[in-house]
């Protein structure tokens, strides 16, 4: 049994297999926005090198968003058409929240943030914790469990610290790593923030743990998912954008300020 | 492989369209399946390239498995995967091009990536079974405007185009200028109906001695300075005959630089290819000039010319059987060339 993770919504492509011991193998390519063409042959790299069957695959994940719109489509429709095909189940798997394995061993707050443009992130923020009976926590397939510190969406950089500085009180956690190419843009205010707060702070780029987005992770969550029954079929495996399409944002606010009229 | 038959399962997602395709060796379509965005764009008054793109991603799994259920065919029937990987929007493209590579793979199918004009060339050999290169084709569609010298099922040449607006182009912003909105073609096909078109003699350009390019903005220009005159002298235009005016000025430089190349190159038979060829007005001036010159016109139905995936599945059935292939690593090229062929190649 294993599952094919695909992760191409970053700056980073990245497919990965996982076997049910939790066994990971991870092939990245260069980075560089050539996802289209790099993903199918990665993917039977990953395949013939580990003497797999497509279609001996229990289930193919794909990180679903958000991200880069074009890379989320070049994932998401790759796995749509191999789940298709193969007549395989699919797992759609967050990308934030993928970044929780990450930092498996981290005791503070995992906080990925990715450039959304147009003074926005798209930002999460989750933490490892010890109890399992809350009912907001997700337990993963080794028995252990996270909680989710901020939920998932596209926030002003203020939006998302207001957001974590509540939840960092309330759950008591007093240290921050931070992921993503978000880092880019805001890194210095995020430093700042926690230095403000008097919480300890990682920029993953300066640690061991990934920076960006990566398959082994998607993999790794999605084996979880997989293992509760989280599975869906082609046709519902879907993106998650967070944000809608230009043209559409502008056509409603056009509707709205017409009905106000 | 049916009834002896060679299979190809093709996909064409380059613009507002979703389409998959079963074709039996290159001519007979079994299933052409098409999913048209166009509701969803009117809206916005023309195809917005990030929704057209998410749109492709939720439909294009379902139009497969319709093509292959009015085919009556399973995956083991077929034997060839075709995908328009170029000219046409990056995001669209890369939908049809991801999905293609996935099946491929998966189902160990041999791929061609397949140029979109040369698809909607390809539509003729489908509606004219007995037809062979070589012959003279012009391309018309909303981004293409052409004069191509189709010389096998694989090769063409450019010997004109436009210099400026394609002529589909042209159609949609005359349309959106006299308020018959978007898409033009149809529309200003529709409204000319009613109208004379010797109402207003829009000025016909054409360049230089010898040339096969043309321009449509100058006609174009004509018409919004007519209606911006006639509007500001508080006189009402007459859209029929604005549209019939418009649309035989277009026309008229259109079947011109045609039949000059067909005669120039002494070709006996004229294809015409691309959504712009529906037009019913179009397609009677170039019957007429063909057959006052003794050149074979032939032309594909309506259907045919939208962009749909039959005619990519004949493209890719012409571009495999001389040799073709492309890998798993094949790209969606937006801008790319008549003729040009990027990560397409002779099988050793």
């Amino acid at each position: 049994m294993y599952l094919l993770a695909i992760e191409t919504t970053g700056p980073q492509l990245s497919v990965a297999i996982i076997d049910e011991q939790g066994r990971v193998r991870e092939e990245k390519a260069d980075e560089g926005f050539n996802h289209l063409t790099n993903l199918m042959p990665l993917i039977d790299k990953i395949t013939k090198e580990n003497a797999l069957a497509p279609e001996d695959a229990a289930a193919i994940a794909v990180s679903r968003g958000p991200g880069s719109f074009t890379g989320i489509r070049i994932g998401v429709s790759t796995a749509r058409a191999l789940a298709q095909a193969l007549g395989l189940k699919a797992v759609a798997v967050p990308t934030l929240e993928s970044f929780v394995y990450h930092a498996p061993e981290f005791k503070g707050a995992i906080c990925p943030i990715f450039d959304a443009r147009r003074s926005q992130v798209y930002g999460g923020a989750y933490a490892w914790c010890d109890g399992a009976d809350d009912a907001l926590m997700q337990k993963t397939a080794d028995g252990r469990a996270y909680m989710t510190l901020v939920p998932g969406g596209a926030y002003t950089f203020d939006e998302y610290i207001g957001l974590l500085k509540e939840a960092l009180a309330k759950a008591r956690i007093k240290e921050i790593m931070a992921f993503g190419d978000g880092m880019r843009p805001c890194g210095e205010r995020f430093k700042e923030f926690a230095a403000s707060e008097g919480l300890g702070f990682i920029d993953a780029r300066d640690a061991e743990a990934p920076a960006v987005q990566s398959a082994a992770s998607v993999a790794r969550l999605g084996l979880d998912l997989y293992r509760e029954g989280k599975t869906c079929s082609f046709e519902e495996l879907l993106p998650d954008y967070m944000r809608k399409a230009e043209a559409e944002r502008k056509l409603e606010e056009k509707r709205a300020a017409d009905a106000d009229r | 492989m049916k009834d002896g038959k060679f299979l190809t399962l093709a996909i064409e997602s380059s613009c507002d369209e979703t389409s998959v395709a079963v074709v039996a060796d290159g001519r007979t379509v079994l299933s052409d399946i098409i999913s048209s965005q166009i509701k969803i764009h009117t809206q916005f008054g023309g195809v917005v390239p990030e929704i057209a793109s998410r749109h492709h991603l939720t439909n294009i799994n379902e139009v497969t498995e319709q093509a292959m259920r009015e085919a009556d065919v399973t995956w083991d029937d077929i034997d060839l995967i075709g995908v328009t990987y170029g000219p046409g929007l990056i995001g669209a493209l890369l939908i049809g091009v991801a999905t293609a590579k996935a099946y491929a793979f998966a189902k160990n199918k041999p791929l061609v990536g397949v140029h979109h004009i040369q698809g909607h060339i390809s539509a003729n050999y489908i509606q004219y079974p007995e037809l062979k290169p070589p012959f003279m084709a012009m391309v018309l569609s909303g981004g293409h405007t052409n004069i191509i010298n189709v010389t096998d099922y694989n090769k063409c040449t450019v010997l004109g185009g436009t210099r400026d607006d394609a002529a589909g182009e042209a159609f949609d912003k005359v349309a959106r200028v006299i308020g018959l909105g978007y898409p033009g073609g149809p529309k200003i096909d529709k409204a000319a109906k009613e109208g004379n078109p010797h109402a207003i003699e829009f000025k016909r350009v054409m360049l230089e001695k010898g040339s096969m390019d043309f321009s449509f903005s100058g006609i174009k220009t004509g018409v919004l300075n007519y209606v911006n005159t006639e509007r500001q002298a508080g006189r009402e235009i007459s859209v029929p005959d604005v549209a019939a005016s418009f649309q035989a000025a277009v026309v008229d430089v259109l079947v011109t630089h045609s039949l000059h190349a067909v005669k120039e190159y002494g070709i006996k038979t004229f294809a015409i290819a691309g959504g712009v060829a529906s037009n019913s007005h179009l397609r009677e001036a170039f019957e007429k000039a063909c057959k006052e010159e003794g050149i074979e016109f032939v032309h594909p139905s309506p259907i045919l010319c939208t962009d749909n995936a039959a005619m990519i599945g004949s493209a890719g059935y012409y571009e495999f059987i001389k040799g073709y292939r492309s890998g798993t690593d094949l790209n969606a090229v937006p801008n790319l060339q008549i003729g040009e062929k990027q990560g397409v190649f002779l099988a050793k």
